[in-house]
């Protein structure tokens, strides 16, 4: 429910700075891999998200900010090793290819 | 209740998108250590709710919907591990997570909508798999009693 509204917001923010606009950018992601291969991509790592944010027990916000704060134990072991991890795949991706990730 | 989100849901998502986190190329620089941005953000959230909540217990505070606050802590378990290992894999190949893919969509982002759709999916695909797993244990379990 929060994380809906968050949506509200966000355009709120958009409609405050340069005026709201729509794009089919995807950052240097989009630049390497063009639109066909990047949509597999994105639904993969989507579903990779969905997955491992039920198998933990939360994501960025749940366990990151909100669990983090509270110093539950809990959230500060999938914190980390959502971190780690996320810094381990980055890396990969950018050393295999070459660079341009 | 659905106001409360509504309080709670409009600030974060303007601050996602203020603070450039709903952008790929955000989270993929700092997870490359190119840009602070991502830790900064991260540090200062709980750094500022984290004394808060700490007061706020101390003091018996009441929340207005539910009550005497209290700060739940949880002992970490193997689905923290496992899941994070998941969802790290995830955040790195979208570069968003469930709450910046939200701020993303509704910031103009279109193709947000591709790993938006997927997300529950996955949850929903994470249930079916541990639904299974808790069938097939029950009469395993049986069987050795």
């Amino acid at each position: 429910m929060v994380l809906r509204w968050a949506a509200g917001g966000a355009a709120l923010a958009g409609w405050t700075g340069d005026g709201w606009q729509a794009d089919l950018r995807y950052g240097v992601l989009g630049e390497v891999l063009g639109l066909w291969a990047l949509a597999p991509v994105l639904f993969t790592g989507g579903l990779l998200i969905g997955y491992g944010a039920r198998w933990a027990g939360g994501c960025t916000s749940g366990h990151g900010l909100s669990g983090c704060s509270m110093l539950s134990p809990a959230s500060l072991v999938t914190t980390t090793t959502f971190f780690v991890t996320a810094v381990g795949v980055t890396w990969a991706l950018h050393l295999l290819t070459g660079g341009a990730l | 209740m659905r106001w409360a989100a509504l309080a709670v849901g409009v600030p974060f998502g303007f601050v996602l998108v203020g603070s450039g986190l709903a952008d790929y190329d955000v989270i993929h620089d700092g997870l490359l250590f190119r840009e602070a941005h991502l830790y900064l953000m991260m540090v200062s959230a709980v750094g500022t709710a984290a004394p808060l909540l700490w007061l706020l217990q101390r003091r018996g505070w009441r929340t207005p919907l539910g009550g005497r606050l209290r700060v739940e802590r949880s002992a970490p378990a193997r689905n923290n591990v496992q899941g994070g290992l998941v969802f790290g894999t995830g955040w790195a190949l979208a570069g968003t997570c469930p709450g910046a893919v939200a701020a993303m969509v509704a910031g103009g982002g279109l193709l947000g909508l591709i790993v938006m759709a997927a997300i529950p999916l996955g949850i929903l695909l994470r249930d079916v798999v541990s639904d299974r797993r808790a069938v097939v244990a029950l009469p395993a379990a049986a069987a050795e009693t």
